[in-house]
């Protein structure tokens, strides 16, 4: 017992070297709540897309909404107020598909994203930016997703659901996102 | 005591720093987060309110993780089929209800060297240290995945996680909203069904309830048809509350009770001094788990995790109740910019009341309770920012069987670019001495008198209170790259030193009650061995409509004895698995699953039986032609009509796994 007590001592002694040396030097490292800064993607995004004029209804409000219920929601309700593109940006919360046409981005909860294989369909047309935070790209046809990679947030982009609701979205997010799809090729690409 | 006080110091140390050195962290305001730019956006690290999550670059130990979408594509109906697709990871079938499993060798029907749990409440038997199969199942669409580390996790999660950790991690209930049906049928299944329900209550809350029975039908063996069928139910219910983003509130449970068949082979004193039953084996078990995630600060999060759990195993000879009560606290915390500290507290008592059979398995007492405290510090310390990562971290472990155990690790990752890491690892783990190990006492055979010894003789199998705990110092060597989206590969290399392994010696014959010769046979900390080896796991994505995954593992043991030895042997050197996914269209999957495994031997006590190397293939097709309903059709060990896996410690019989097909139909809505 004695030679483990001993070993033991040697082992928090080391522990504590350790962490008094690589204390002394610090680097700026950020982190935030994975919620908080999907709402700050998203809300980012909406800087980052051209809508056509059409989709505006109401001319001084931008919509942004979210179709199930997901813990997205309250982070996004704290956007309310701020301006994007010019107008006020409102929050709502749907819960069947039908409802959302009106709405310029909107955040599919990952229950919907379950039950409907369609919404690729249904916004075919429409012009609303859809938005998933689930890595399953090929079959939910949504337009941006966001998912978590090495402790990070990065995004992919369907070009092809984008281009079909005419949406246009700004080189520059295309350069960041991770995974481009839809391209002609109809294979995945990688900028 | 000296121990005691240097746990308690360190500890207050930890605790006492904390509050100081986390206000210094960087908290970013809502508005703040916002305003940046994307780029910004992108170098943002997330926390969250669950247990320590990391992605799989960012591990530095063997991890491979069997995705729902891998747990649907493979076909497999129960979870020791779905390990198969695991390099590293040995599973045998014993027989219709019963699987020899291990990771890295150490394979039988008593393997003892691995942990299960299921979201965190473990699940192999303190008994002997093995786990009971053929209880641990859930509707398999539940599942979220399942985390196969192979290699030591004694650090991180005790005693037992020897040789590797399964984790199998069922769905958010959030995740699993609306209702669900499965039925399948077919040459083996006689009827398996399955429904879900899940839905909100209020705002912040979901729940899902399911229920699922299984009917399985009896296996082939070389004598004729086994009884080995299995007749299962199970329900259960989840519960998630996110009252807020930084508090979720998990409440879970399930019970099951049925009844499966085995075979076994027992002494009798008297001609022909053995007999073959079939003894059914009824089963009742149930669980219920609480575990409550708190996010106090971007830096700081706890998780309280409370369980109890209840199983009974009455078999004709031997019936086992056992109740487990486990409490454990987990903190985890960002510091000084560099550090993120984990430590934990743990507490679990076990009670047991095992009724044997005089002459066939008995425990003295029949009736224990014990207790196992731990205590785990673990620091993960970043030298160069996104490049070179140290983790050092031990757990002291107390148990009423040895004492204090200690199981420290060192592990260092590199990264030189972006998807591409390397990393490396010393720990000590060890197999604490289970309650068979102690308390037993086995016949395991009757030689028939001869001229010379005019009784029967009987080999018994006795239980060691002075058995220290087996060890071992592994070394490992990992390399990952994750290089697109289409290609990933995963490779591990490990020398593994172990000490101490128990094996038996044969002590003095005496006569017994003047009607038997008994032959003691005691258990010993016997064997040193060594065993070294390594696997590797490649992930493909030629097309976006076809994926292919393959594996492939090595392992060989050195050391004396080591080739007459029950333990180290019953793992085949070389085993490869390939699986191709292909999704033609959106409507139609048709998937395929090839598996090899290499030729072993199996010492039993009375032989040491050949398993000659098998090579299988599983096919999958499967057809949506609606919303939310999916057919397949699944053929299972299509190759040849049917294989030997292993064989059982149990019995003279054997199993042999037969080619069958099933059909399954899956209903969402």
């Amino acid at each position: 017992m004695d030679f483990l007590v001993s070993n033991q001592h040697r082992f928090v002694w080391l522990t504590a070297i350790i962490l008094f040396c690589s204390s002394l030097q610090g680097h700026a490292d950020t982190s935030s709540g994975e919620f908080k800064l999907k709402a700050a993607f998203i809300f980012n995004f909406a800087k980052y897309v051209e809508w056509p004029n059409s989709s505006f209804s109401q001319q001084n409000e931008f919509c942004i909404a979210t179709l199930g219920r997901s813990p997205l929601d309250k982070e996004l309700a704290k956007l309310s107020g701020k301006i994007i593109q010019n107008r006020n940006v409102v929050f709502r919360q749907f819960n069947s598909i039908e409802e959302t046409a009106q709405c310029q981005v909107l955040f599919i909860s990952r229950s919907e994203l379950g039950k409907q294989t369609s919404i690729a369909d249904f916004f075919r047309n429409t012009p609303v930016l859809t938005l998933s935070d689930k890595n399953d790209f090929s079959k939910s046809g949504v337009m941006l997703s966001l998912v978590d990679e090495n402790g990070k947030i990065v995004f992919d982009v369907n070009i092809q659901e984008m281009h079909h609701a005419r949406l246009k979205p700004n080189p520059q997010l295309l350069r960041l996102a991770r995974n481009i799809y839809g391209r002609p090729s109809n294979e995945v690409f990688k900028p | 005591m000296n121990v005691f006080r240097i746990i308690f110091i360190t500890a207050l140390v930890f605790i006492l720093c904390t509050p100081t050195v986390y206000s210094a962290e960087f908290d970013p305001n809502e508005d703040g987060l916002t305003e940046l730019s994307l780029e910004r956006l992108l170098e943002i690290t997330v926390v969250s309110a669950s247990r320590k999550s990391q992605s799989l670059a960012d591990v530095t130990s063997a991890v491979f993780v069997i995705t729902q979408e891998d747990i649907r594509r493979s076909g497999a109906t129960t979870i020791p089929d779905l390990l198969r697709m695991v390099p590293g990871v040995q599973v045998a079938s014993i027989d219709g209800n019963s699987w020899a499993i291990s990771i890295r060798g150490f394979n039988g029907t008593f393997a003892n060297k691995l942990l299960v749990m299921i979201d965190g409440r473990s699940v192999y038997t303190p008994l002997y240290g093995g786990v009971f199969w053929d209880v641990q199942d859930s509707l398999l669409e539940n599942i979220e995945r399942i985390e196969v580390i192979r290699g030591s996790g004694g650090t991180m999660w005790g005693a037992n996680a020897v040789n590797g950790v399964i984790n199998i991690i069922t769905k958010n209930s959030q995740d699993t909203k609306g209702t669900f049906f499965s039925g399948l049928a077919g040459s083996n299944e006689k009827g398996t069904v399955g429904a879900r329900y899940g839905s909100d209550i209020g705002e912040n809350t979901s729940y899902r309830l399911f229920a699922k029975h299984v009917d399985r039908d009896s296996t082939y063996m070389t004598t004729g048809r086994a009884q080995d069928s299995t007749r299962l139910t199970r329900g259960g219910f989840r519960l998630d509350n996110a009252a807020s983003s930084s508090l979720q509130l998990t409440l879970q449970g399930d019970m099951y009770g049925g009844t499966v068949g085995n075979t076994a082979t027992i002494p009798t004193l008297s001609y022909p001094f053995s007999k073959t039953v079939n003894p059914s084996t009824d089963l009742l078990g149930g669980n219920f788990l609480s575990r409550l995630d708190w996010l106090q600060s971007e830096s700081s999060k706890f998780s309280l995790q409370l369980y109890y759990d209840r199983t009974r195993r009455d078999t004709t000879f031997v019936k086992e109740d056992r109740d487990t009560v486990d409490i454990d606290l987990q903190h985890n915390l960002h510091f000084a910019k560099r550090h993120e500290l984990t430590w934990g507290v743990g507490y679990r008592f076990l009670h047991d009341n095992t009724a044997g059979t005089q002459g066939v398995f008995t425990l003295t007492p029949d009736s224990r309770s014990d207790n196992l405290l731990n205590l785990f510090l673990q620091d993960e310390i970043t030298l160069l920012p996104e490049t070179i990562r140290l983790i050092i971290g031990t757990k002291f472990e107390h148990n009423d069987y040895t004492g204090w155990e200690l199981q420290p690790s060192a592990r260092v990752s590199w990264t030189p670019v972006r998807g591409y890491s390397v990393w490396a690892a010393v720990t000590r783990s060890v197999r604490t001495p289970t309650r068979s190990d102690q308390d037993v006492r086995i016949n395991l055979a009757v030689i028939p008198p001869t001229p010379e010894i005019p009784l029967p003789s009987v080999p018994v199998m006795i239980g060691n209170r002075q058995l220290k705990s087996e060890t071992l110092i592994a070394y490992e060597l990992g390399f990952r790259a994750d290089t697109s989206q289409n290609t990933s590969m995963d490779f591990s290399l490990f020398y593994n030193r172990y000490r101490n392994i128990m094996g038996s010696e044969q002590g003095i014959p005496y006569i017994e009650g003047g009607t038997q010769l008994t032959i003691p046979i005691n258990y010993i900390n016997l064997h040193n061995y060594q065993s070294g080896g390594g696997e590797m796991s490649l992930q493909w994505q030629p097309l976006e409509w076809w994926k292919l995954k393959g594996g492939y593992a090595y392992i060989r043991f050195y050391g004396s004895e080591v080739e007459d030895s029950r333990l180290s042997t019953g793992t085949p050197a070389h085993q490869a698995t390939i699986r191709s996914m292909c999704s033609l269209g959106r409507d139609v999957d048709f998937d395929l699953w090839v598996r090899y495994v290499g030729n072993n031997r199996y010492p039993l006590i009375t032989e040491t039986v050949h398993i000659p190397a098998y090579t299988t293939m599983d096919a999958r097709v499967a057809w949506r032609p609606a919303d939310g309903v999916e057919l397949s059709l699944i053929g299972q060990n299509l190759l040849e009509k049917r294989h030997i896996e292993t064989v059982s410690d149990f019995t003279v019989m054997r199993h042999e796994v037969e080619r069958s097909v099933y059909g399954k139909v899956a209903w969402t809505f």
